[in-house]
């Protein structure tokens, strides 16, 4: 049976844009691995067809059934996480192994408060 | 309510799984599909489930040892589709075949005719021998829509009868109504655990 | 969550006929391609002896332009030298590995001005072959020229190894959420660049160069010339027979002849005959006339200075610039929506700080859609749909007039006509709209970040007198695009309305506002499928007139960055 773990420093979720993300991978498998990678990337959900863009990876060579790793990455500008009525953007940090398509993933959250923007919060109407 | 957290959310509606009815099940329709040497179209109206049953669908053949290619038709081109001759171990699921004109949809069944088998969504029967009929009930429409909002959420069968007729048995549509309802009465009364039918129809107009 | 990327794949063959047929055509490009690569690089391989060779002294024994009818660059080089080798005399005519050669007169002669007779210089010798000897060593950038016929090769090699090896079709399983496929925008680029480079170099040798040459060519003198011979020259090829014209003259300065047949700036050969006849009439053999010639170099002279009709043919290859271009750029910003949803990240025109510096430039906003856009579109979309229409209302027309009643066939194209009607409608009320007042906005930015203050100035264009309730507010909305199978549907959601300008009365035509982007609002946001818009718009009721609805993009930009912290 196979485990996967990821984890930030601290167990961190909350960032802000330009900041560093740190962490480490783990797992175990029962056969090496092909390969072995960390993307930080956003993805949407909501009412439209999902949108998912990966900024950047960190491949880890010479992979073994069982491992441990760190990883680091440097937030970019933009974009920030946010929620409205038809569109939540999330960013997350995911460990992918192949073969067999393995993953893990953990949710972390990016703007300059470090909290998700809601976007109903923005701009009340006003007459 | 956040869009993340509205249950009627693409990514979930699109892993509503596939349910039978006419106490149909999966043995019954693989072995119907094997009496029809694999070649056979899943009809149906718009929003019934087919693209749902053709995904289930790869996966079942898929672990039964198939090589399963899993396309769809929107291009109109049997060539880009199927740009070689199939091999005898693959099989052919393909997504909305009606986009094909008659000369693809020859070309295509030209390309598969070596090929494991052939299955196809399609509007209308005529393609291939049906290997079922989906359809949709207002039955159905109440179970899906249950088990997306889960046990903490109360929706009036009345009010999902009448949206179910609205959208004329597409559950997709009326699925996709029902996010629009449930984001504005989280607004409305700031919680998630029933549904306004006044604001799910002002939502319908 | 279970997911399938249900992938197209890519092309490929069909049966046994469309390989054949495939392959024959990918041989056609193969062969091509090798049969001009394996001339070039003999010819290259020439090029390249006489860098070997050491270079010896010669003197030049005579230097002069000869002409040769069997070729179409008929001016060629004739030099004559003589050099010494271990105590012996050689000599040689060869300028070159190949003959220097020109259909311009004035190039040849120019060459030949290089090597005067009883002139001392060096020559190149075969160490091996002493009378093979050179004056110049042949430009190696030709080798470049090996480059152009790879495309050919790589095209028909590729091509016939793909057709029967066989595409792969792509069909995935379940992926990590965070696996997309790969933009192909790389080979867009390259794709389109071919067409840029073709266009460049064909405008530049075709229009920019000769506009140049007609410029420079307003400070020449004119010299009395002798037309020494007039003739037009054919030139066959596969697409059929062009003509160009050949006028040689001949004339003085400072006392030695010079000899020139450039006609005007930027000729071509082309099929008019009779065009070519006329002008090698105006310039019979022994006529005198004037031309105009370089004051810098003597050789360099033209008989017709000004720009004529025929450069406008150097504007056809701004078509593949253009495409070239503008396919770049598409290429390019499909490219970036996968990488970069966000403006800002790329470039921006915005306001630094929270507040706006005097001396901003100011932009003027476009709206999303210009009523003269929203009028031609109207226009084409109606002509279209009532062309089509008209040919079986037609029909019917002609068949009721004749007494034979369609009665289900007019039926049918009920609904078809009323469409018609209700295009035609919309055409006329976006021809209404072209003369309905507008609104023009300008502002010191068409981007801000979030808490700048941004000054807007608007003015009516038209008949203020007739504008009602004149609305000026600052949106945010979200917009989904929900794909499944051939269907699309956008829903949009307002989540963000900051008012401008409310009135109700219009006073003045013109005027200055300010708004102040909300310190808490998200960057605008553009992904294939979910975006986040900002816009302004101005909305107001017209007397008798389509409305004022028109909606002006406006970039909201991430807030600038911290520096890193370390976690």
């Amino acid at each position: 049976m196979s485990t996967l773990r990821i984890a930030t420093q601290r167990d961190r979720r909350n960032f802000q844009p330009g900041e560093e993300v740190s962490g480490a991978v783990s797992w175990t498998l029962e056969k090496v691995p092909k390969s072995a990678e960390v993307r930080l990337f956003w993805y949407t959900e909501g009412k439209g067809t999902r949108d998912v863009s990966v900024l950047a990876q960190q491949q880890f060579f010479d992979p073994k059934a069982s491992d441990e790793r760190s990883f680091q990455f440097t937030l970019p500008q933009a974009p920030y996480s946010f929620s409205g009525k038809l569109i939540s953007l999330i960013w997350a940090l995911e460990l992918v192994i192949e073969p067999g398509d393995h993953a893990e993933r953990i949710e972390i959250t990016v703007s300059p408060t470090g909290e998700e923007i809601l976007l109903s919060d923005i701009g009340k109407v006003t007459t | 309510m956040r869009a993340r957290q509205n249950p009627f959310r693409v990514e979930r509606i699109q892993a509503v799984p596939y349910r039978f009815q006419d106490g149909i099940c999966w043995p019954d329709l693989l072995a119907r599909l094997e009496a029809l040497q694999f070649r056979a179209a899943i009809v149906g109206p718009e929003g019934s489930g087919k693209t749902t049953l053709l995904e289930e669908l790869s996966r079942k053949l898929g672990g039964l040892g198939f090589k399963v290619i899993l396309c769809s038709a929107k291009s109109g081109h049997a060539a880009e589709v199927v740009p070689r001759r199939l091999q005898g171990s693959e099989l052919l699921l393909l997504d909305s075949a009606e986009c094909f004109g008659a000369w693809e949809w020859l070309r295509l069944k030209w390309a598969s005719r070596r090929a494991a088998g052939l299955i196809v969504t399609a509007h209308r029967t005529g393609l291939l021998p049906t290997l079922i009929q989906c359809r949709t009930t207002p039955e159905l429409f109440r179970q899906i829509v249950g088990n997306l909002v889960g046990h903490e959420g109360q929706l009036p069968s009345g009010m999902l009868d009448a949206i179910y007729r609205k959208h004329k048995g597409n559950v997709r549509n009326a699925l996709r109504q029902l996010y629009d309802g449930w984001s504005a009465h989280s607004e409305v009364s700031g919680a998630v655990k029933e549904l306004d039918p006044a604001v799910v129809q002002m939502q319908s107009c | 969550m279970f997911s399938i990327q249900i992938g197209s794949s890519s092309r490929g063959g069909g049966g046994i006929a469309g390989r054949l047929f495939g392959t024959v055509f990918c041989l056609a490009f193969l062969a091509g391609g090798v049969f001009f690569f394996y001339l070039i690089g003999r010819d290259l391989v020439q090029r390249v002896k006489p860098y070997r060779w050491g270079a010896v002294p010669c003197t030049i024994s005579s230097s002069r332009v000869i002409t040769d009818e069997r070729s179409d660059n008929r001016y060629r080089l004739a030099v004559e030298y003589q050099y010494t080798v271990d105590g012996r005399t050689y000599s040689s005519t060869k300028v070159q590995v190949s003959d220097v050669r020109s259909s311009s007169y004035g190039d040849v002669l120019r060459h030949a001005s290089r090597y005067p007779p009883g002139g001392h210089l060096k020559c190149f010798v075969n160490p091996s072959l002493p009378e093979q000897a050179v004056l110049e060593r042949s430009s190696l950038w030709f080798g470049f020229m090996l480059l152009f016929p790879l495309p050919f090769i790589a095209i028909g090699a590729l091509g016939i190894v793909a057709i029967w090896s066989g595409a792969r079709i792509t069909s995935k399983a379940a992926t990590p959420l965070s696996s997309v496929p790969k933009s192909g925008a790389g080979c867009l680029v390259l794709f389109f660049s071919i067409f840029l480079m073709a266009g460049v170099a064909a405008t530049t040798a075709m229009l920019v160069r000769p506009l140049w040459q007609v410029a420079q060519a307003r400070k020449w003198s004119a010299v009395p010339c002798a037309i020494v011979s007039s003739e037009i020259r054919s030139h066959s090829s596969s697409d059929g027979t062009t003509y160009s014209v050949d006028i040689l003259y001949r004339y003085r300065i400072n006392g030695a002849e010079y000899r020139a047949n450039r006609y005007i700036f930027g000729a071509v050969s082309s099929s008019g005959y009779n065009g070519k006849q006329a002008i090698v009439s105006q310039y019979p053999p022994g006529r005198m006339t004037f031309c105009y010639v370089n004051p810098a170099d003597p050789t360099d002279a033209v008989l017709v200075r000004n720009a004529t009709a025929g450069l406008w043919f150097g504007l056809i290859p701004l078509l593949f610039v253009i495409i070239g271009v503008g396919g770049i750029r598409f290429a390019i910003r499909k490219s970036r929506e996968s990488r970069s949803a966000v403006p800002g990240i790329e470039a921006a025109r915005a306001i630094p700080d929270a507040s706006a510096t005097e001396d901003s430039e100011s932009a003027t906003l476009k709206a999303r859609t210009s009523p003269r856009a929203k009028f031609a579109g109207a226009v084409m979309i109606a002509l279209f749909w009532n062309g089509i229409v008209s040919i079986f209302v037609g029909h019917l027309f002609s068949q009721w007039k004749h007494g034979r009643s369609e009665v289900f066939l007019t039926l049918f194209m009920i609904p078809f006509v009323v469409i018609g009607l209700v295009l035609i409608g919309y055409a006329i009320y976006s021809f209404l709209a072209l003369f309905s007042p507008r609104v023009a906005l300008t502002s010191n930015a068409s981007s801000a970040i979030p808490g700048a203050a941004v000054q807007l100035s608007w003015s009516l264009i038209g008949n203020a007198s007739k504008v009602r309730n004149l609305r000026i507010y600052f949106e945010g909305r979200e917009e989904a695009t929900y794909t499944r199978g051939t269907r699309s549907t956008t829903d949009q959601s307002v989540f963000a309305t900051i008012p401008i300008k409310e009135v109700s009365e219009v006073g003045s035509a013109s005027d200055t506002v300010e708004f102040v982007v909300p310190a808490d609002a998200i960057h605008s946001f553009n992904a294939a499928n979910n975006k986040i818009i900002w816009a302004i718009w101005v909305k107001a009721e017209v007397i008798r007139m389509p409305d004022i609805k028109d909606e002006f993009p406006f970039s909201v930009l991430p807030q600038p960055m911290a520096p890193p912290v370390k976690v």
